[in-house]
């Protein structure tokens, strides 16, 4: 009898969401979903705001990564109000931005997947955690936490507080930095360095433990998307947006930002509250994209520090063209923490970093305008148009995890076929269909974080609805 | 190391009576403020418990929680001794509690202080800036209450129990 395994929640990751898995009458997977079970609505109750305050009440979108909504939605009101804004304004917004970066990256790399990397995917559930890592390796934790650390010390030098922080602002930021803070940042980064350093050679081995993994979790030909500079370099502020194909050719050079609905789609499914954006000119769904860290290295014609333009060279070898497994994003997770360091250094010896000429100031000249940044998992789009009285009347934001949305569900049937038996059911086998969401770190919102030994409930549904089957395993059983 | 006693109020104040730690939070800090007896106390106001917070209590002889927790009697005050203690059943990685995050401390830093945690019964955890007027009334007893617990120590407390793993705040 066809049967369907349920997987809610999914642990580990950023949100709420379940895994549907269908098994035919033989057990064998015939499809694979993702869905998106909490409903948010930022873009409709932003209506009737006015314009400028959109950063603010954007950033509450997410408590990981705020500081990237606030700066595509800064972005965005400095195109209403056609204003550019100073360049030290720029630069301390690449600083906040790239240190936003570095805490959600160690975040995801050692709290939520590094229990799976170095315990394995198929560990007793009840140590495979955070405090299991602990106990095992507890020099990785404390690296974890301390990179955790510098970059949330950096936001909350710069923006006055490590959640939320309203320091960017339409026209640039609020305050400039103090000689003192830039120099308090400066010393911290060589500390940071140093365990980004001596974390890729380890994952580098350990990421060789998993060859299946790493053929199978979302390991198939996709575009991938991501902003680059002026030079292909790859970038996280401003530049363009370029689109590769799986042989790493280039489809799309440079994507003007205020025209990406001619190449990019939305489209809704039925059974989950996210939407699924599409490379428009080949239609949906052949228009999967991905984003990211794996796609910002795949876009990229060079990364332009010395420490992590050697390892992106490095990765880049892994395939002819670009790399195409999505548990890569793990390697590609450290390989841009080591750039955001060593740029952030490059940024705060600039000049004139402590310049005092932070900001611009305009009313809104343009009745519309469009904001792209990279936050940690993607690009993030922020759409605004306004009234005469700068009222917000319409809004639509693309997030990292939309763009990623159609390539995730594609992994997760791609893993649950590989790994699960439908008449043999193993915990290990559904750790690896989160795992492979996991790998993509899906920001659902900001509100969980859940670890190892969630609350997990797995049904065997019959066509008709009937449970024939649950297994259901509590927070607090052994 | 351990020179520094720490205090850390959490909450969320969009959150109502959630709010109370950090608001407790900040009038220790400006009551503290020159205070000679107290200059060794750090206090920290925090959105929610984080596993990095495991470091600064690492380095504290002395940690107080301070934080509002769903419970049957609305302003009731409470005041109860950490055991650190863990085993896996943390659920949630930015939602860590007082017993999981002294616990860390041992594990990650070789150091776990005394803790205890001074929770307040929160009557509405919905959304407002506003803590209830039971909350609200119960402020200055938290406040002092941190005082003499700082002042004194456990001993402060006539009847302390202990709180271990899944002591969990209404909120945030």
């Amino acid at each position: 009898m066809a049967r369907q395994i349920t997987i809610d929640p999914v642990t580990r990751i950023e949100g709420h969401a379940k895994i549907t898995i269908q098994l035919d009458d033989a057990g064998v997977v015939q499809d694979a979903k993702f869905h998106i079970t909490q409903f948010r609505g930022f873009e409709k109750l932003c209506e009737g705001r006015p314009f400028h305050e959109m950063p603010s009440l954007m950033a509450r979108i997410c408590g990981i990564c705020p500081v990237s909504h606030l700066v595509a939605s800064a972005k965005a009101c400095d195109a209403i109000m056609a204003v550019q804004i100073p360049k030290t304004a720029a630069s301390l917004r690449r600083v906040i931005n790239l240190a936003q970066l570095i805490q959600s990256h160690a975040l995801s790399f050692f709290y939520l997947s590094a229990p799976d990397l170095l315990l394995g995917m198929d560990a007793d559930p009840a140590g495979r955690n955070i405090f299991g890592l602990m106990q095992s390796h507890p020099e990785i934790a404390r690296d974890g936490i301390r990179l955790r650390q510098f970059g949330q010390q950096v936001i909350e030098l710069l923006g006055g507080k490590r959640i939320h922080p309203a320091w960017v602002v339409p026209g640039g930021v609020s305050e400039p930095l103090s000689a003192e803070k830039r120099l308090t940042i400066v010393g911290m980064i060589p500390d940071a360095l140093a365990i980004v350093e001596r974390t890729l050679p380890l994952f580098k081995r350990v990421f060789e433990r998993f060859p299946d993994e790493v053929r199978t979790f979302a390991n198939f030909p996709s575009l991938f998307m991501g902003l680059v500079d002026n030079h292909g370099g790859i970038e996280h502020y401003d530049g363009h947006l370029r689109i590769v194909d799986a042989e790493g050719n280039v489809i799309e050079g440079a994507v003007p930002s205020d025209q990406y609905q001619e190449y990019i789609g939305e489209t809704v499914e039925p059974w989950s509250y996210l939407k699924s954006a599409y490379y428009l000119p080949r239609g949906y769904p052949d228009g999967l994209y991905r984003v990211g860290p794996l796609a910002r290295l795949n876009v990229a014609t060079s990364v332009d520090t010395p420490k992590a333009g050697h390892e992106w060279a490095e990765f880049r070898q892994l395939e002819p063209g670009a790399v195409l497994s999505s548990f890569h994003y793990h390697y590609a997770r450290l390989i841009e923490i080591l750039y955001a360091l060593e740029r952030i250094g490059q940024l705060l010896d600039e000049p004139d970093i402590l310049s005092t000429r932070v900001r611009a100031h305009a009313e809104p000249n343009n009745l519309e305008g469009i904001g792209v940044a990279e936050a940690p998992r993607g690009t993030l789009l922020h759409h605004y148009k306004i009234d005469e009285n700068g009222l917000i009347v319409w809004a639509n934001l693309i997030i990292a995890t939309g763009h990623n949305n159609l390539a995730m569900n594609r992994g997760v049937f791609q893993v649950a076929r590989h790994f699960v038996d439908g008449e043999r059911l193993q915990e290990g086998m559904l750790n690896r269909v989160e795992a492979v969401i996991r790998a993509y770190d899906p920001c659902l919102s900001c509100s969980t974080h859940a670890l190892g030994k969630m609350p997990l409930r797995i049904q065997l549904v019959a066509p008709d609805g009937a449970v024939l089957d649950e297994m259901v395993r509590g927070a607090n059983d052994a | 190391m351990h020179s520094a006693r720490l205090v850390i109020g959490y909450g969320n104040q969009l959150r109502s009576d959630d709010g109370l730690g950090r608001i407790v939070a900040q009038q220790l800090r400006s009551d503290l403020a020159g205070d000679s007896a107290f200059a060794d106390v750090v206090v920290l106001a925090a959105h929610q418990l984080t596993p990095e917070l495991a470091e600064p209590i690492s380095r504290s002889r002395f940690v107080i929680f301070v934080d509002a927790r769903e419970g049957q009697r609305p302003g009731r005050l409470d005041c109860r001794v950490v055991i650190p203690s863990g085993n896996g059943a943390l659920a949630f990685s930015h939602d860590v509690d007082p017993p999981s995050l002294v616990l860390l401390a041992r594990l990650l830093y070789g150091s776990s202080p005394t803790a205890v945690v001074i929770s307040v019964d929160g009557d509405d955890f919905g959304y407002g800036t506003d803590l209830s007027p039971e909350v609200q009334a119960t402020l200055p007893d938290v406040v002092q209450r941190v005082r003499d617990v700082l002042a004194d120590g456990i001993a402060a407390q006539s009847a302390p129990t202990a709180v271990g793993v899944g002591h969990r705040s209404g909120g945030g």
